[in-house]
């Protein structure tokens, strides 16, 4: 089942990123460089196109459709012998005062037949629907945008206030091998009532249900109040989708945040989290 | 901008969650404005004084018989217009064990009242 997903934040209009997106589906190749991968636009619609994508170790076609009420680019794959699904580019208004919007590439794709994994045709697919390989591909979309629209902000966000949303959009992905990054060695990372960890082991030790229950989550940040130099709290929704069953729940939290040097010295999440282990 | 001495609000809070701890609902409501907003954890968000006091005295308050709340940091800010309260919940079932829990509660002030009260935590562990 491949599946990945990350954000980046981007410093740009939502306008600018929506176009880009758009003009990179249309013109592929045109700004962002695609070494290697060969594509062909085969037919052209109001809002959507079908080409063809060819690499060493991958052949697909796909329809594009364009939504931009939603600000969203959707890969679907046709006619593939190994896999059905679709690969999504978003860009997202956020919801707080002071962000910068989101964006995000996801791939999700369903086998078509059981050992489909294990086809020589699956190589680009499976190592394309790894978390690094899709952050590298949304933070090149993330440069080219930066690099070409006027800055979007004429007041930074603070390095707290990046780091921490960093950290929660790196968390989205539940790949927590890159969440635990945002930690130093002796962190405290304290999840409602569950016990308290220490360190990036000890979150990695911690979050193995939640990753075998949780597919992916995406947080809606309300307020990132800095409290100081060192503390912040964010107040937020989070959306979990399930793996089992693709449920989504949304429920109400709050972080409380210490951050020293750079990194997040003590994280206390505050929620009734029940409700994705529910039935 | 909310009127008043830095610190006045985060007063207010420290008052509240002693009549809290002395579950005195009575005088705690008072402290709310009248068209104020409760939300505890999952629940749906109570309105006005009727809807604290029922939120604050059904529910999980059935199977205590009394808490206490150790304060651990207490944040005013946005000019007393916000407080943030992190604490540690010690409540005495009616067996006279206790359990801790961790809560953080946020509250949007009007004046010296609170017009929002959110509570972050997981009580699932009282209804057990």
């Amino acid at each position: 089942m491949p599946f990945a997903t990350r954000s980046v934040m981007v410093n740009a209009p939502v306008e600018s990123i929506w176009s880009m997106l758009r003009s990179d589906a249309e013109n592929p190749g045109k700004y962002l460089p695609h070494p290697g991968v060969d594509i062909k636009v085969h037919e052209s619609f109001a809002d959507g196109l079908v080409r063809e994508v060819k690499s060493a170790d991958m052949h697909r076609f796909e329809r594009v459709a364009f939504d931009k009420n939603a600000r969203q680019v959707t890969f679907t794959l046709e006619r593939h012998p190994l896999y059905s699904g679709s690969i999504v580019h978003k860009v997202v208004t956020p919801e707080d005062p002071g962000a910068w919007p989101i964006l995000t590439f996801t791939m999700d794709l369903e086998p078509r037949a059981a050992d489909a994994d294990e086809q020589p045709g699956a190589r680009g697919f499976l190592d394309a629907a790894t978390a690094d390989a899709m952050l590298a591909a949304v933070s090149r979309m993330k440069d080219v945008v930066e690099a070409q629209s006027p800055r979007y902000t004429t007041t930074p966000m603070s390095r707290n206030q990046q780091l921490v949303r960093q950290m929660f959009l790196a968390g989205e992905s539940m790949h927590v091998e890159n969440f635990v990054q945002f930690y130093s060695a002796d962190a405290r990372y304290q999840f409602s009532n569950f016990p308290v960890v220490i360190g990036p082991d000890g979150i990695i030790g911690a979050s193995q249900d939640f990753i075998k229950t949780v597919k992916y989550c995406v947080h809606h940040v309300q307020n990132l109040w800095e409290i100081d130099d060192s503390t912040l709290v964010c107040e937020m929704t989070v959306d979990y989708v399930r793996k089992n069953d693709l449920k989504k729940v949304t429920l109400p939290c709050c972080d409380t945040i210490r951050i020293k040097d750079g990194k997040v010295q003590d994280l206390r999440i505050f929620m009734d989290i029940m409700p994705i282990f529910a039935a | 901008m909310a009127e008043g001495r830095p610190g006045e609000r985060a007063d207010q809070i420290r008052r509240l969650i002693r009549l809290f701890e002395q579950m005195n609902v009575d005088e705690a409501v008072k402290m709310f404005t009248e068209d104020c907003r409760y939300r505890f954890a999952n629940f749906p968000a109570a309105k006005g004084r009727a809807g604290v006091r029922q939120s604050a005295t059904s529910s999980h308050l059935k199977a205590i018989k009394g808490c206490t709340f150790d304060i651990q940091e207490l944040w005013e800010f946005d000019g007393g217009d916000v407080v943030v309260c992190q604490m540690d919940i010690n409540y005495i079932r009616t067996d006279d064990s206790v359990l801790t829990l961790p809560c953080t509660d946020v509250f949007r002030m009007e004046g010296p009242l609170v017009k929002d009260m959110r509570v972050y935590m997981d009580p699932s562990p009282l209804f057990k």
